[in-house]
């Protein structure tokens, strides 16, 4: 065998172990996702799972604020009606009670 | 021949290499591929209780905003309701004082006989014991003539007598029968819880008027 022929053959050779290394790290790496994708299953399921409940506590929490500004909010109007009512009582005492004088001595 | 032989050699390592790399490369995609396709499968498999949870929320807010606004509308209500029934309320006291400042005025007298005379008509005349306060039992009443005015409107003769009991109110009488068993209250306390109810509504017409 010629020198040149016996490094072509080596060289094959080579090539052949270079594709057989890479072969066998191609299997490596598809098992080592095999052995993944269950993890990454779970994972994605938690998370979206999580991402939910997170949204739905934070739904929970805006109605409660929104709630509490509500409630906040009317009761200050109901205050403001009650002071209202407050002040034309003050005014209209005397008068009221003279009416209600006024009828009991008229009807009794 | 050695320079031909040479450039042989090395077209064969660098195909080689470049196949190997591209083998890695592929494999590198597919196992992506396979961790991608099962996180889709995981959030497709999630997707029925994140659609619950969210509806659960959904529905929950629906009822912290009902129920917001119920309780809020009832504690409204019930406080303006209180405070309107406490003023109200205030006007009765107010009425009450003026009844009994009343008595210091030339009108009493007249009241005090008018409310006499139509309890002995409600008593239907008779033999009828009166009893008032200590200081309306010093007042001038002229219990014949009241007596007169009370057998007139009933028919039954009338007799009435001052009873020593003293009652314990700002003003007003109660008549009874001897027997005790029919009384006719009224007394200014009597009069304003008798009519109280019925008063309200105008009190409130003009307690809160402009």
């Amino acid at each position: 065998m010629s020198g040149a022929l016996a490094r072509i053959v080596e060289a094959e050779k080579q090539a052949a172990e270079i594709l057989n290394e890479a072969n066998i790290r191609a299997q490596k790496i598809k098992g080592e996702a095999e052995e993944n994708v269950q993890k990454a299953f779970t994972e994605a399921y938690e998370e979206a799972i999580a991402t939910a409940e997170k949204e739905a506590a934070h739904l929970r929490k805006t109605a409660r604020e929104n709630a509490e500004r509500e409630v906040e909010s009317a009761l200050g109007e109901v205050e403001q009606q009650i002071r209202d009512m407050q002040s034309k009582a003050r005014k209209n005492l005397d008068e009221a009670a003279n009416a209600v004088l006024a009828e009991i001595l008229l009807s009794e | 021949m050695k320079a031909e032989g040479s450039g042989i050699v090395s077209r064969i390592l660098v195909d080689a290499k470049e196949d190997a790399e591209s083998i890695i490369v592929e494999a590198n995609k597919l196992a992506e591929m396979m961790v991608e396709q099962q996180k889709e499968l995981g959030r497709q498999k999630a997707s029925e209780r994140v659609s619950s949870v969210l509806n659960d929320a959904k529905n929950e807010v629906g009822l912290i905003q009902r129920a917001t606004f119920t309780q809020t509308k009832r504690k409204a209500g019930w406080a303006i309701l209180s405070e309107k029934d406490r003023l109200i309320s205030s006007v009765i006291g107010e009425a009450k004082l003026k009844l009994v400042d009343l008595e210091k005025t030339e009108k009493y007298v007249p009241l005090l006989e008018k409310l006499i005379v139509q309890a002995g008509i409600v008593l239907g005349g008779g033999s009828i014991q009166v009893a008032l306060n200590e200081h309306d039992s010093k007042l001038p009443l002229k219990f014949d003539k009241l007596a007169k005015e009370i057998e007139a409107k009933t028919g039954a003769k009338t007799r009435l007598e001052v009873s020593r009991e003293r009652l314990h109110v700002s003003g007003g009488v109660t008549l009874r029968t001897p027997d005790g068993k029919v009384v006719v209250d009224n007394t200014f306390e009597t009069i304003l819880r008798r009519r109280e109810i019925d008063l309200k509504p105008r009190i409130a017409k003009v307690l809160f008027k402009e």
